[in-house]
């Protein structure tokens, strides 16, 4: 799993547990527009950020979560109980998706995109019905719901004799036989006008469904004239048919679910007679002789006259495919009368049978299960339709008022007629639930309980068909038909509810300062350890126990080896990968050149190396402010570029490399460079150095005057740079976390700005030194050598004492004096003076003090109150044997 | 390139990709009455197939993919 994957998904888990509860935050107060705004803004960034992978079921929930509440944020579409619901639930998916993502490694499992639609489906859902619109649009909304809900919708099947018999009775055979794998499929597959310009072939997505028994190409519009033909406007419909199952369908079109109708059709459809459709009349008296036997039951009568005039027909002629087929119906179907009815009709009229009527249908509903449909297998067509009047006009009575005198006859009446239809319907066993409601229904002298028995048993869509008024009845009462269409199976959740055990997320978020605290402890405990020498030496020296002297020793190895990995895991704990402040740069770089007509290319390296946070924080600001000079000063406009020979887009380099202990940041450009004489000059006139030092500067120094305070170059103040206040603050930014700063700078080639920073600042190394019987700390990465020079060597030079180290010039500076403590220096038994020569702004300056004593890890208190103003201090730390350590800077003090 | 336009003939080979929907319109309208053989084609990008809908060329052989062969059929027939 790539790392931005696992940050998504570590992400994803607190955005989706922010979701829940600004979710139940809303329902204790449903019209707070902040919570209502930090909903919107969670559900949209976790919806932005799954788009980065290829999660299209997530984003698809997500995306319709973010529409709807995107509604009811702009007070289109109201709050409510149900709205929270639904939007837990997408929820609660996305959260499995998230589990199964992360345990799979990356991909998530792929049947879930039936799902994904269906809640993205009840989700927009209520963008559209409980939109407090105007009622024409409320009613439109609900009789659109309404028509999706009642049959589905039959597609047409012009086609499909084209399949021989053979092959059809075959499938028709092997569907009827029950294997529910084997379910034949109606598909249509519309993808979008643009799709070609996303890299789609929806042509050969189409040929990756499995199991096709037949399959068209048709044109969505008529084909215009070749001349104004738009190759790349796809106006393509792909209808196939196909036993594979839905879920390898939505599999293989997870991307585009929405482009694509399923309909699973009855096997009946593909009962199409075909041949000579010679010789029509002479076997008028078959159809009516069949017909007849149909009405009256006699199925033996009837499949023997059909088996006869089979024997008696051409094999190639319409009539006897068509007797073939009722042959095959009365076998396999025999409660189907409807398809029995139709074919022989077709046999009469010499027409391919319709079964794209709504009857069809109902017989499917019939066949996929028992008691879904109102109408029962042993009903007819009209037999239905009267079933159904019957039951309305039931219905209308029972809703009369209830204040009649004739009341209970008139119930005893409606309970009658639908207890005799039901019984006709071989649905008897709702009758013992008719007599109760019944018999309720007498008692309280209402109608009520049988309406509640009628709706129950008879619900209304089926009536709806009969007439105007049912449809009114309808869509006063949307509710049921929007529950039933978006039911949300129970077995069929998504969530882990309260109870269901929690599998915790991996990563943790702590507060900073918690680790801050721990580190702080930690710190303290490396520091604390020191005291054992000290005690172990005491046992040795001043108790004269040697052994326990020893011992302790052992002791302090171990605890030393742990309160070591301590501290290294801690600091592991607070890294923080460069790329926290690097993945800024290519904005402000872009931004930045385009504004001043420049051309960039910014390269970025090492963005993987870590250091301590507090360190990758303090570096942004430097880094913006070194970033913004190399585009302002340094690099040229492409023109002055092409000029001096070089490309025109300049290139701004950051490399950050990690070295031992240290972190170096190199910002580097092939900019016009520093001009050293320019600098001089400048300096000179701000009066930060004087003629003779002017003079006296080295190219190299002379650049790195950009530091000192007060310094600008540009003849302009620009919104960039050129205030003067640049380079200095970058210095003390990065020396406030014990950085170093230098630039390198070649006139006409480039400027070169390294940053050199600790990796972490936790724990200091400073050296023990002594002066006048007091002991003080120099930070150790100051310190560049410890010698012993002979006084004979010093030389006074304009009344400072210098020596010389290695070749170099170096002024020697007394502690003492630089404390204002009144004492010399002391020198050992050979007249040397111990120095510890520091490097302070890249240049070495020897320190004399009285003696060095070892080196120690101190965790550095910086000083606070009264004493924080001493600027010579850089703070205090306690010692092994509980003193207190002055921990000098230099910097302030040379 | 995936289809070779000959005199009156275009041959598809291989797999003809989406970029080649365009050139193939404007050949069928530069040479009308042209004749495509399929024989040698694995697959066609749907806007090829949607050109060849539109203009209906006669087909001078059938894609030897029983498969795609079944596809095309139906489509331009």
């Amino acid at each position: 799993m790539n790392p931005l994957l696992e940050q998504f998904l570590a992400e994803a888990r607190d955005f989706l547990q922010g979701i829940a509860e600004k979710l139940m935050q809303l329902e204790n107060d449903p019209n707070s527009t902040v919570v209502m705004n930090e909903l919107f803004r969670l559900v949209h960034t976790l919806k932005g950020n799954s788009g980065l992978f290829e999660f299209p079921e997530m984003t698809r929930v997500l995306h319709a979560g973010e529409d709807l509440l995107d509604a009811v944020r702009d007070g289109r579409v109201g709050y409510s109980q149900e709205l929270t619901d639904r939007l837990l639930d997408a929820m609660d998916f996305v959260n499995l998706l998230v589990d199964e993502i992360e345990s799979n490694g990356g991909g998530n499992g792929s049947d879930h995109g039936q799902n994904a639609l269906r809640l993205a489906e009840s989700l927009r859902q209520l963008i559209g019905v409980t939109a407090i619109a105007d009622g024409g649009n409320a009613k439109a909304s609900v009789a659109e719901a309404f028509q999706s809900s009642s049959a589905p919708n039959m597609p047409e099947l012009p086609r499909l004799a084209e399949l021989p018999e053979q092959q059809r009775m075959a499938l028709y055979r092997q569907a009827l036989a029950g294997d529910t794998l084997d379910t034949l499929l109606f598909v249509e597959y519309t993808p979008e006008d643009e799709c070609f310009f996303k890299g789609e072939d929806p042509f050969h997505q189409v040929r990756q469904i499995p199991d096709i028994v037949w399959q068209s190409v048709r044109p969505r519009e008529l084909w215009t004239a070749s001349a104004e033909l738009d190759a790349y406007h796809c106006n393509l419909i792909f209808d196939t048919l196909t036993t594979a199952a839905p879920e390898e369908l939505y599999e293989l079109f997870r991307y585009t679910p929405e482009q694509l109708r399923i309909v699973p059709l009855p096997p009946i459809v593909l009962a199409l007679p075909h041949g000579d459709p010679n010789g029509g009349a002479v076997y008028g008296d078959f159809v009516t002789d069949a017909l007849r036997r149909l009405d009256s039951g006699d199925m033996a009568g009837l499949e023997s006259v059909a088996r006869t005039m089979l024997e008696l027909s051409s094999p190639d002629l319409w009539l006897a495919s068509g007797l073939r087929w009722l042959l095959l119906v009365l076998e396999l179907e025999p409660g189907n009368r409807h398809a029995q009815r139709t074919l022989i009709g077709s046999l009469a009229s010499l027409t391919l049978p319709v079964w794209t009527t709504p009857e069809t249908a109902t017989a499917v509903e019939a066949v996929a299960g028992p008691g879904s449909g109102l109408v029962g297998e042993m009903f007819s067509d009209a037999d239905a339709r009267a079933f159904a009047d019957i039951l309305q006009a039931q219905r209308e009575i029972l809703g009369l008022a209830d204040s009649d005198a004739w009341l209970s006859g008139r119930l005893n009446a409606a309970a009658a007629a639908l207890a005799a239809c039901h019984r006709r319907a071989g649905r008897i066993e709702a009758l013992p639930a008719l007599e109760a409601a019944l018999a309720e229904a007498l008692d309280n002298v209402e109608a009520a309980p049988l309406l509640a028995w009628l709706d129950a048993h008879a619900p209304l869509d089926l009536s709806a068909t009969v007439g105007p008024e049912a449809a009114e009845e309808a869509e006063a009462a949307p509710t049921p038909i929007r529950n039933a269409l978006i039911d949300v199976e129970p077995d069929n959740k998504f969530g882990r509810r309260a109870e269901d055990a929690y599998v915790g997320p991996k990563t943790l978020k702590v507060d900073q300062d918690k680790i801050d605290n721990l580190m702080g402890l930690i710190g303290e405990m490396v520091v604390a350890k020191n005291s054992l020498p000290y005690l172990a030496s005491r046992a040795e020296t001043q108790y004269g126990v040697r052994e326990l002297g020893r011992e302790i020793k052992t002791q302090y190895a171990v605890i030393n080896r742990i309160a070591e990995e301590m501290q290294d895991a801690i600091m592991q704990v607070r890294m923080m990968p460069m790329s926290f402040v690097f993945q800024r740069f290519p904005r402000l770089v872009r931004d930045t050149s385009r504004k001043l007509g420049k051309e960039v290319n910014l390269v970025l390296e090492g963005e993987n190396t870590e250091a301590d946070k507090n360190i990758v924080e303090a570096l942004a600001d430097p880094l913006i402010h070194i970033v913004r000079n190399s585009l302002d000063h340094g690099i040229e406009t492409p023109e002055v570029r092409r000029a001096a020979g070089k490309p025109p887009a300049g290139r701004l380099t950051i490399r950050a490399t990690q070295e031992a202990d240290r972190v170096h940041i190199e910002i580097s450009d092939d900019g016009k460079g520093i001009d050293p004489i320019i600098i001089k000059r400048k300096a000179y006139e701000k009066g930060i150095i004087d003629e003779v030092t002017m003079e006296r500067l080295s190219d190299q120094e002379a650049v790195n005057l950009v530091f000192a305070a007060g310094f600008s170059t540009a003849e302009v103040i620009s919104d960039l740079s050129g205030r003067g206040v640049g380079m200095d603050v970058v210095r003390s930014a990065v020396e406030k976390v014990n950085g170093t700063v230098s630039l390198e700078s070649e006139l006409g080639k480039g400027t070169l700005i390294r940053l050199s920073l600790p990796l972490s600042m936790a724990v200091t190394s400073v050296m023990i030194v002594e002066s006048d019987k007091q002991i003080f700390g120099v930070p150790m990465d100051m310190v560049v050598e410890t010698v012993r020079v002979s006084r004979s060597v010093i030389r006074t030079i304009k009344k400072r004492q210098t020596t010389v180290l290695r070749g170099r010039i170096v002024p020697l500076l007394a502690l003492n004096d630089l404390l204002a403590i009144g004492a010399e220096p002391l020198s050992n038994d050979d007249d040397e003076l111990a120095t510890l020569v520091v490097r302070v702004h890249e240049e070495h300056v020897g320190i004399v003090v009285d003696d060095f004593r070892e080196t120690v890890d101190i965790i550095l208190k910086p000083m606070a109150g009264i004493i924080g103003g001493l600027g010579g201090y850089s703070g205090s730390a306690l010692l092994g044997d509980g003193s207190v350590l002055m921990v000098l800077n230099p910097r302030e003090l040379v | 390139m995936a289809i070779t336009y000959q005199k009156k003939l275009a041959l598809f080979r291989d797999t003809v990709g989406v970029e080649e929907a365009e050139g193939l319109l404007e050949w069928f309208i530069k040479n009308p009455k042209s004749r495509v053989d399929l024989a040698d084609c694995q697959h066609l990008h749907a806007a090829n197939l949607q050109v060849l809908m539109a203009v209906k060329p006669v087909i001078a052989a059938w894609p030897k993919d029983a498969n795609l062969r079944v596809w095309l059929e139906s489509a331009l027939n």
